[in-house]
């Protein structure tokens, strides 16, 4: 038994070196202890051991697919530009971006970099730079990006992050089940459906087409609020939230009868199946979600056919936007260069080879027609629907906490609207209080 | 079993001292890792404080809207209704299994190894497969009722039936945890034991009551009050199962928090209130615990 | 006789049959992770995969330096067990055999804490994790995380069992306490110490926690934290996911074999005889 206690002496001490080794010996890390913290950027870290030692940026990350590489590829080309910085991506799960950010900027760790949507920055603009105090001709810089998603990343005036790519909500088709029940899709914006026309396609390719179901529609927050602008409603105004509209009420009833007819199946809202998984499965004709489902549906749909068309209008036709930006915070140490690097992945250039490779939409107004290696003729369907969208949809999802403080009443809300246990006119009085809240 | 009489002498300050030598390495990395942050905690529950705010002092404001907050004592209810119906489960069958797994059988370990596997698979996994086993239209549970010629089932989109399924869940992810619990327990019965009561004649159900039943009770009040805690803050399994739904039907207290906590307005102040809240209820529970069953010690 | 063979037969039965219900659901992962990426949600489902197919643990493998990862949750997840059991078998064997000041109070606020749900602290601990430099080492998640409350109580209740008349006798023979425990009390302790082992480095091998809150650079990454990276915002990477998880249940699994054993020999026989 002395084994036992030999080998606990032993270990407590290979422990105590572990400590006493990692605080002390991360000259090539920045940020991993205090002293090189305040080290200037220019690389003037009185820790430097080594000459011409490198600035080092962490850039916390999350990624669905082939981004992470496209970013590599960037940061590689960066990185050979400027020798003297490097750039590592460190990558975090979506669901955890927030809390990491946040823990890290509040432990005094902030990383250099991150990759943000329009819902983390929400939560986190207090900790990021403003890139205005940093670039000289700020308003040129943001004249090159899309105007309609402006909202989600200059927060109370501030430029939070400047995007990398934009998203468009959809609508993805299963050709094999629409040809088999002889039901043709818009070929052209000028012909599409109304939501009416739409349903009964529905219904016949649900009869005839050899699925269970119509359609899918990822969830009941943001991507069901693709319906609501098509139906005229919205949720926040600029005098205070604007939910409870007729024009709501008319888009929440419509939603109902869908799931009432079992068009859309209340499995996915409310039992939690996935639309994804069930588009897969070949068992729906139609999935609303967006144009990053593109490289899934490619690799793993081997048993039919799909493709993308046009969502159907009600009142409005409109997509809702979305995207990623990238944004840098302050106590890094490294600010001047995390903002140069933003300015740099977000160049025409390096945004358009970041897009291509990605099979994403770029927010730059000049790199609206890119040469896509796939499904190129998808791609101007995604973006004509962004073309049409109501200024209304980047309003409420770029507002400040307007993502984090919906999604749960809404989702609520709408299973027990379709459950039965209260009318649209119900939520629409329920969310317009949570919504009112905010505005306080 | 009384504690140990102390002894005069000079040894009296070595069996003063010992126990807490015995404890001090626990005792300091709990402290400093679990106890210090604990009592931060305590703090910002009387502060409104959203992480990365400075947090200002409100008093007791956040325990005064958390005894008023009806969707957390909501969440509380269907929490304890939670535990209480899978409590006897996970309690039984992993007792009943443990004494199966002691036997003289063949490939003793490949049985015990599988009926542990489940517990050794992450939470989020088991939660998908189950989600995937039990979904309406694409899961292999429903099309194997089909194949029966049966209907199928709504399993996650109705309240009662999610909650069934959140609690096999449970009980298919826990059972070998404690079925290992259980015998670590068994083995410390003297075998003597039950040879004694074979030469009186007791057959091994008189044995298993007579004997293991009573000598296994620190064991037993281990799993109670293991499995209790354990239950009671459900949150990975059923985040990845159902996410709390469909609706509020399996949204547990500790998903609650968290909600409170990350969602919306991020009020950690408030979800530290909450907590504060679970640690004394719990505290109490096996306070009540610990002196009804002394600490689950033999009598 | 004849009734010990029927009762074999019977024994035999119910573990089969429960076997088979337990295994189930971890046969159709593992089958899963055989399937193509279309068939794995194919409808009507198919129960073994059509055409069996390794590219699910191929692309796994290639999102990262899985071979790096699999090595720095060994080494954490061993380094924290030994901690982990060398720790909790002294306090649970001085909450067990010996009545102290303030004992039965520590010991149940050590408990109770086990209720705290800890990413609320999440905060709070960074900083202490900060203060004592163990921010991004491999220490912050082999130290913090080893100090468990399960663990004292398993090793509390199982040196409850054992009988005082043991401890009396060799203090009679004049044994100091250090030696009671080290050469009485933990021979005896071995089986419960090998369930805590199997427990603690489960535990170890698939948290979460300390790792997302400890680790920052990517060579220091548990599998846990690079496993959760196959979700994204949108999408999950189910092909990639399940095969990995598939993968990394094994070192666990070998712990448990392991260990396992080393009670079977710890026990005398078993405990229900005919």
């Amino acid at each position: 038994m002395k084994k036992i206690l030999s080998l606990t002496l032993v270990f407590t001490l290979i422990l105590a070196m572990s400590v006493g080794c990692s605080s002390g010996n991360a000259p090539s890390q920045a940020g991993s202890d205090g002293s090189a913290h305040e080290s200037s950027p220019a690389g003037s870290a009185e820790s430097s051991a080594e000459p011409g030692e490198k600035v080092v940026l962490d850039m916390l990350w999350f990624a669905d697919g082939a981004e992470t590489e496209a970013m590599q590829h960037i940061i590689d080309d960066y990185q050979a530009l400027n020798p003297n910085v490097q750039i590592n991506l460190l990558e975090v799960p979506y669901d955890e971006m927030t809390n990491k950010i946040m823990m890290s900027v509040v432990g005094g760790e902030p990383p250099a970099l991150a990759r943000t949507t329009e819902s983390i920055l929400s939560a986190c603009y207090d900790a990021t730079l403003d890139l205005a105090e940093y670039v000289d001709d700020i308003d040129g810089v943001l004249a090159q990006f899309m105007p309609s998603i402006h909202n989600y990343f200059v927060i109370n005036d501030k430029v939070t992050a400047l995007p990398t790519d934009v998203t468009a909500n959809g609508m993805i088709y299963n050709k094999t089940a629409f040809d088999k029940a002889g039901v043709t899709v818009p070929a052209t914006p000028d012909d599409i459906w109304t939501w009416d026309e739409f349903v009964t396609a529905l219904e016949k390719v649900k009869a005839d087409g050899g699925v269970q179901f119509g359609m899918v529609i990822d969830n009941p927050s943001h991507r069901w609020s693709t319906m609501l602008y098509q139906f005229g409603g919205h949720f926040l105004g600029e005098d205070g939230p604007a939910f409870n509209s007729p024009e709501t009420i008319q888009a929440l009833t419509f939603t109902k009868e869908l799931f009432d007819k079992e068009i859309v199946p209340k499995s996915t809202w409310l039992g939690g199946e996935d639309p994804n998984n069930m588009f897969r499965s070949g068992q729906v004709a139609v999935h609303l979600s967006g144009n990053w489902m593109l490289t899934n549906y490619r690799d793993n749909i081997k048993d039919f056919e799909w493709g993308v068309t046009y969502m159907p209008k009600a009142k409005n036709r409109s997509s809702t936007p979305g995207g990623k930006q990238l944004a840098a915070f302050g106590g890094s140490g490294v600010e001047k260069e995390a903002v140069d690097f933003i300015l740099y992945a977000t160049s025409q250039e390096a945004n358009a080879k970041y897009c291509v490779e990605s099979l994403f939409l770029s927010p730059r107004l000049d790199n609206a027609k890119l040469d896509y290696p796939f499904g190129k003729e998808h791609f101007e369907v995604f973006a004509n629907e962004l073309e049409h969208t109501v200024p209304d949809a980047s309003f409420d999802w770029g507002y400040p906490d307007f993502a984090g403080v919906a999604r749960t009443p809404q989702n609520e809300g709408m299973y027990e609207m379709i459950a039965g246990n209260i009318t649209p006119e119900d939520h629409a009085a329920n969310m317009e209080k949570v919504l009112e809240e905010l505005y306080q | 079993m009384k504690k140990i009489k102390k002894k005069k002498g000079i040894t009296s300050l070595e069996m003063k001292l010992f126990p807490y030598l015995l404890i001090l390495p626990n005792l300091f990395i709990f402290a400093a890792f679990i106890a210090v942050p604990a009592l931060f905690g305590a703090y910002f529950s009387l502060n409104k404080w959203s992480g990365m705010s400075a947090p200002v002092f409100v008093g007791l404001d956040n325990y005064v809207r958390a005894f008023h907050d009806v969707k957390f004592w909501q969440s509380f209810g269907r929490t304890l209704v939670y535990v209480l119906i899978s409590l006897p489960f996970i309690m039984g069958i992993p007792l009943f299994l443990a004494n199966l797994m002691i036997k003289e059988i063949r490939a003793k370990g490949m049985f015990r190894a599988l009926f542990y596997w489940p517990s050794m698979i992450s939470y989020i996994i088991v939660g998908i497969s189950f989600k995937f086993m039990f979904g309406d239209n694409t899961g292999i549970i429903n099309y194997l009722l089909s194949l029966m010629g049966k209907a199928k089932v709504e399993w996650l989109t109705q309240g009662t039936t999610a909650m069934f399924v959140v609690i096999l869940a449970t009980i298919w992810a826990r059972t070998g945890f404690y079925m290992v619990t259980y015998i670590s327990g068994l083995q410390s019965i003297p075998l003597s034991y039950y040879e004694a009561a074979e030469v009186d004649g007791a057959s091994p159900i008189q044995g298993f009551f007579k004997i293991t039943l009573p000598l296994l009770k620190p064991t037993t009040f281990l799993v109670l009050i293991l499995s209790f805690i354990d239950l009671f803050k459900a949150y990975g399994l059923v985040l990845a199962l159902t996410k709390g739904g469909p609706g509020t039907s399996t949204k547990f207290v500790v998903q609650y928090i968290y909600e409170a906590a990350f969602d919306g307005k991020r009020e950690m102040g408030y979800a530290s209130a909450l907590s504060m809240i679970l640690l004394v209820v719990m505290a109490t529970f096996t306070l009540l615990q610990f002196k009804a069953n002394k600490g689950g010690e033999i009598e | 006789m004849n009734m010990k063979t029927r009762s074999n037969w019977l024994t035999y039965t119910v573990v089969i049959f429960l076997a088979a219900l337990f295994l189930f659901p971890i046969f159709w992962i593992v089958l899963s992770s055989f399937k193509s990426g279309s068939e794995m949600f194919r409808f009507p489902p198919t129960f073994l995969p059509e055409k069996f197919t390794l590219d699910n643990y191929r692309n796994a493998f290639q999102k990262g330096n899985f071979g790096r990862y699999f090595f720095n949750s060994a080494l954490v997840s061993v380094l924290s067990t030994i901690l982990t059991v060398i720790i909790n078998t002294m306090a649970g064997y001085a909450f067990a055999k010996y009545k102290f000041k303030g004992s039965n109070v520590l010991f149940i606020f050590f408990i109770a804490t086990l209720m705290l749900p800890l990413e609320v602290l999440m905060i709070p601990i960074f900083h202490v994790v900060k203060f004592f430099k163990m921010y991004n080492t491999f220490a912050g998640i082999i130290i913090p995380p080893a100090a468990t409350p399960t663990g004292v109580f398993l090793l509390r209740q199982y040196f409850l069992s054992v009988p005082n008349e043991l401890i009396e006798s060799a203090r009679v023979d004049g044994a100091s306490e250090t030696r009671i425990f080290f050469s009485i009390m933990l021979p005896i302790a071995k089986p419960a110490m090998s369930v805590l082992a199997i427990f603690s480095f489960m535990w170890r091998w698939n948290d979460f926690m300390w790792p997302l809150l400890v680790i920052r650079d990517v060579d220091k990454y548990t599998v846990q934290l690079a496993l959760a990276n196959f979700s994204g915002q949108f999408s999950v990477d189910w092909n990639s996911l399940i095969a990995m998880s598939v993968v990394s249940v094994i070192p666990v699994l070998i712990v448990f074999l392991l260990f396992q054993k080393q009670f079977v020999q710890g026990m005398v026989t078993s405990g229900m005889k005919e």
